[in-house]
């Protein structure tokens, strides 16, 4: 069993991200969202023990999250235009599924219709670092990117959209 | 116009943040499951430290028993009277009872009297320390009258001066004379054991 600070440190680095990723991946559903953060982080208390410091506490974490969310929907079989397979839609179908709700929210319309203006690999950067909270280097690992080039293409994607405005 | 873009991606980002009640509740959850699993599956005596502390102590208490009888069975120092003499003796009763042939029991005995006359030597060292004890006693006796005489004098000078310092003498003499009693009486008693060792030897 992990030790009580350890986890405490853990779970309050990353609530706030993992909870952003899946509210975006169902369709800015909050209950949902927070049910299934829930879920998450109860499983990565279960295997915090086995948790390998080789690779990062967001990957790890992240990927736990990717599992359940694809558990979660093979389970309850979407009634609606959702994907029986998270896989097969990619993250580009959940980022414009939470876009296309979010454009709901006045204060956020703006920076979801600028979003749509980026291509689909530039526009998961740029949400994953300035609305999720990740770091460069946390990118850069879950997309098998170098750190460079996550900086680059955000700040190219920041003068692009500025561009817009 | 950069500045702005960034603003309002870090408002959205703000806007997206779970509820405080929510992160609260989700963490006293995690905290219940941690206090309720710590407890049970992973008890205390189940831990890896406890383990190591458990071989540990096994190590030590062998290695210290094996190492005592060791010592016991070899020391000359050993010698009636001492408490690891009745390990040394059922070392040798079980030395004794291994020797099967005439010959291996003569060379047992005969290492056995060896030893007896080890210890006698020992005992016999520290016999002559009585003697030096007594030497002491004799000295300390003559340091008390010497003292007495001195307390006379002070006597006739001042009185309130000698009370005190026949106080502070009376205390320490007698001390003194506590502790020198003490170390004849074991002396006295290693002599009986050398006695009662000699007669051993006799026998044998």
């Amino acid at each position: 069993m992990p030790g009580k600070k350890d986890f405490e440190h853990f779970y309050s680095i990353h609530i706030d991200k993992v909870y952003r990723f899946v509210f975006f991946r169902v369709g800015a559903n909050k209950e949902l969202a927070e049910d299934l953060v829930s879920e998450i982080f109860m499983k990565a208390l279960e295997h915090f023990d086995g948790y390998d410091p080789k690779i990062s506490q967001s990957a790890w974490i992240m990927t736990i999250a990717k599992n359940h969310i694809i558990n979660h929907w093979r389970d309850k079989k979407p009634m609606s235009g959702l994907p029986d397979d998270e896989d097969e839609a990619g993250d580009g179908f959940w980022l414009n599924l939470a876009l296309a709700v979010s454009k709901k929210d006045a204060i956020r319309h703006e920076v979801y219709e600028l979003l749509e203006k980026l291509d689909g690999n530039t526009r998961e950067i740029v949400t994953f670092h300035y609305i999720f909270g990740y770091s460069y280097s946390e990118i850069a690992e879950m997309k098998g990117m170098t750190e460079t080039a996550v900086k680059v293409a955000a700040h190219r994607a920041i003068k692009k959209l500025s561009g817009h405005i | 116009m950069d500045f702005k873009i960034r603003y309002n991606l870090w408002k959205a980002k703000d806007q997206l943040k779970p509820d405080a009640k929510f992160k609260a509740d989700l963490w006293s959850k995690l905290d219940a499951r941690l206090h309720v699993e710590t407890n049970t599956s992973h008890s205390w005596f189940e831990t890896r430290q406890f383990k190591l502390a458990a071989a540990l102590a096994v190590t030590i208490l062998v290695v210290g028993t094996a190492g005592t009888g060791a010592y016991a069975y070899t020391s000359p120092d050993v010698t009636t009277g001492t408490p690891l003499y009745p390990i040394k003796q059922q070392l040798e009763k079980v030395e004794e009872k291994v020797q099967i042939t005439p010959e291996a029991k003569a060379n047992f005995y005969l290492k056995q009297i060896k030893r007896r006359e080890a210890e006698a030597v020992v005992i016999q060292k520290r016999a002559q320390k009585t003697d030096q004890v007594e030497i002491q006693i004799q000295k300390t006796e003559d340091q008390i009258k010497q003292a007495e005489t001195n307390l006379e004098k002070i006597q006739s000078k001042n009185p309130g001066l000698r009370t005190k310092i026949k106080g502070v003498m009376e205390k320490g003499i007698e001390n003194r004379k506590f502790k020198l009693q003490n170390r004849l009486d074991n002396l006295q008693s290693v002599q009986k054991r050398l006695e009662q060792t000699t007669s051993t030897i006799n026998l044998n």
